[in-house]
């Protein structure tokens, strides 16, 4: 990737260096920002008071990062299955794509926020219409990548293999699935950043709190009718980390998947 | 899913050992567990539904908790709700009816400054009013009582009323004053349920499973108005303790607040100089109500009070 050539090209220490550095900015003017205008911390709260108010609220925001977590993985999960099931049958034949992708895309248009009332109603309401919202919002990206990859097989690779009479099984899966594999895992980075937003979406917007501990959707209703902005602040910070870590952990299934052979991993075998 | 409890018969003594198994019962919430479901906790905690033979399950409400479509399509047996909100649902065709009051008055109100007074709803004249789209009472202050205003979406946070000293904002009298002033803010409130309009809150239940299951709709309602009645003049620390048990976020002098001004307002036990008891609801009201839901346009065509309640369950006044 080009940009990441860019940063290769930097010195280690600007490139660590300068993140710090607009950080510490940003902080500064934060702070700048929160002394000039005199305003209170239900306001704008300081980064130290956002980091008490996550201290302070830590075993909440844990279990509720949990709770997220379970929703996050339920949703992401079933749309990193139902997207893949669904590119093969899309990629299988120019008629089945041309008769359904449209209807994806009307899925994919339409916003989620007015299918909710439905999907509490057909669902239910908790874990299962937070599953839902969550492969509703995390399912597209994968079609559509997965898709893209099966119709991107390197075309000398699909002649030589029509010359030795593969079947279209066999062209499936020995060649466009696995020449896919890069488009897919792009696209399930994707719905990684997207599958916890999805989740807490889904708990503000269809969560009931079963279990006596609700996710970090329900925490942005506790702490706003309650006006604790700083635990607002803190809840956001864990939504934060809570993403990072999906991201990362397809990351890591990138690596794993991709690293043997795929050119986008430079390898020090020579 | 009910196992009837029929092989009871009439009930002489309660005694609930003689009784084979509980009728197992889902009861949906509106929103989040919070004080105003602390009635139904307590009968829970205090074993006041065992006793009937119920074996109750509160399921928590939240955002779009379609309480209503719940019951109807039988993922609950019975819930709770605004008295309005179930008749314009019947008024649509969705088989449910009200089997008893929780509240006499729905906890509804105004949120105000006290630099900026809402005495009386006609106050709210020119003012901006965040208020849940589509309630009944912004048609009643517009229509009935012919005040304009600007109406901005209800997003269920305080943020704003706190920074503007002329803003109003709709609340539940038991719920945000508490936090507001807990903030500094010196607020008043102001309950929306007037003569004009007073809606209920109701218990109610899928019309199929009342005729399946009057008897234990009968001893659901019994049950739930002794929880409602001890939690509000008892000691409410049972009901509590489960409350926050299934969420850890209220403060315990919340929840004093909140029961404080259930009866401050008199909500549950309604006013007895008006002959008002707990449960009561009563027909001449329904009447009224459904009329003025027609008159103010929430309501299209309409509907019959016997189709909206049954008044069996309703206990005789004290």
């Amino acid at each position: 990737m080009e940009r990441l050539s860019v940063m290769k090209k930097l010195p280690p220490l600007l490139v660590w260096g300068l993140p710090v550095a607009s950080g510490v900015l940003f902080v500064a003017l934060w702070y700048g920002v929160r002394a000039v205008s005199g305003l209170q911390s239900w306001i704008l709260p300081t980064p130290l008071e956002i980091l008490q108010a996550a201290w302070r609220e830590h075993t909440r925001l844990l279990a509720a990062a949990g709770h997220t977590a379970v929703g996050a993985l339920g949703g992401f999960t079933l749309a990193a299955a139902l997207g893949f099931v669904t590119s093969l049958v899309l990629g299988v034949s120019r008629s089945l794509r041309a008769g359904l992708y449209p209807w994806l895309l009307v899925l994919q248009m339409t916003p989620v926020i007015v299918l909710t009332p439905v999907i509490m109603l057909w669902a239910g309401p908790g874990l299962p219409g937070i599953i839902t919202i969550t492969w509703l919002i995390s399912y597209f990206p994968i079609v559509a990548n997965m898709t893209q990859g099966l119709l991107s097989s390197d075309m000398n690779h699909v002649a030589l293999f029509r010359m030795a009479n593969a079947s279209r099984l066999q062209e499936m899966l020995l060649l466009r699935v696995p020449s896919a594999m890069p488009y897919y895992l792009a696209g399930l980075r994707i719905a990684a950043t997207l599958a916890p937003i999805g989740a807490i979406f889904g708990e503000y917007m269809a969560g009931n709190a079963s279990g006596g501990t609700g996710g970090l959707g329900f925490l942005v209703y506790s702490y706003n009718t309650q006006i604790k902005i700083p635990a607002l602040f803190a809840t956001a910070l864990t939504s934060c980390l809570l993403g990072f870590m999906f991201v990362a952990a397809v990351s890591w299934l990138n690596w794993l998947v991709l690293h043997k052979w795929h050119d986008s991993f430079e390898r020090n075998d020579h | 899913m009910v196992i009837s409890v029929a092989g009871c018969g009439r009930k002489t003594e309660s005694a609930p050992a003689l009784t084979p198994a509980l009728a197992k019962i889902r009861f949906q919430t509106d929103w989040f567990p919070e004080p105003e479901h602390g009635g139904y906790y307590q009968a829970l905690a205090k074993g006041y539904y065992a006793t009937e033979g119920l074996d109750v399950e509160i399921l928590p409400g939240g955002p779009n908790a379609q309480v209503m479509s719940s019951v109807a399509v039988g993922r609950a047996d019975l819930g709770m709700t605004n008295g309005d909100d179930v008749i314009v649902a019947v008024a649509r065709g969705v088989p449910i009816k009200m089997v008893a009051a929780e509240m006499q008055r729905d906890a509804q109100g105004i949120l105000f400054h006290t630099a900026h007074p809402v005495r009386d709803l006609r106050d709210l004249k020119g003012r901006t009013v965040m208020a849940g789209s589509g309630s009944t009472w912004l048609e009643v202050v517009r229509k009935k009582l012919g005040v304009e205003f600007n109406q901005v979406p209800l997003v269920g946070d305080l943020a704003r009323f706190m920074n503007n000293p002329g803003f109003v904002q709709q609340c539940f009298v038991t719920n945000e004053p508490f936090f507001a002033r807990q903030r500094g803010a010196d607020v008043g409130v102001l309950l929306i349920a007037s003569d004009t309009y007073e809606p209920y809150r109701v218990m109610f239940t899928g019309n199929e499973f009342l005729a399946r299951h009057p008897d234990v709709v009968g001893k659901f309602v019994r049950a739930s108005l002794r929880g409602w009645a001890d939690y509000l003049t008892g000691d409410p620390a049972p009901g509590n303790k489960l409350l926050a048990a299934r969420r850890n976020d209220l403060p315990p002098e919340f929840m004093a607040y909140s029961i404080k001004a259930m009866n401050e307002y008199k909500l549950v036990s309604g006013d007895p100089a008006k002959g008002e008891f707990t449960g009561q609801l009563t027909a001449a009201r329904l009447e009224k109500q459904i009329r003025l839901l027609q008159e103010v346009g929430v309501l299209d065509k309409a509907v019959a009070v016997s189709d909206v309640a049954t008044f069996e369950f309703i206990p005789k006044g004290q």
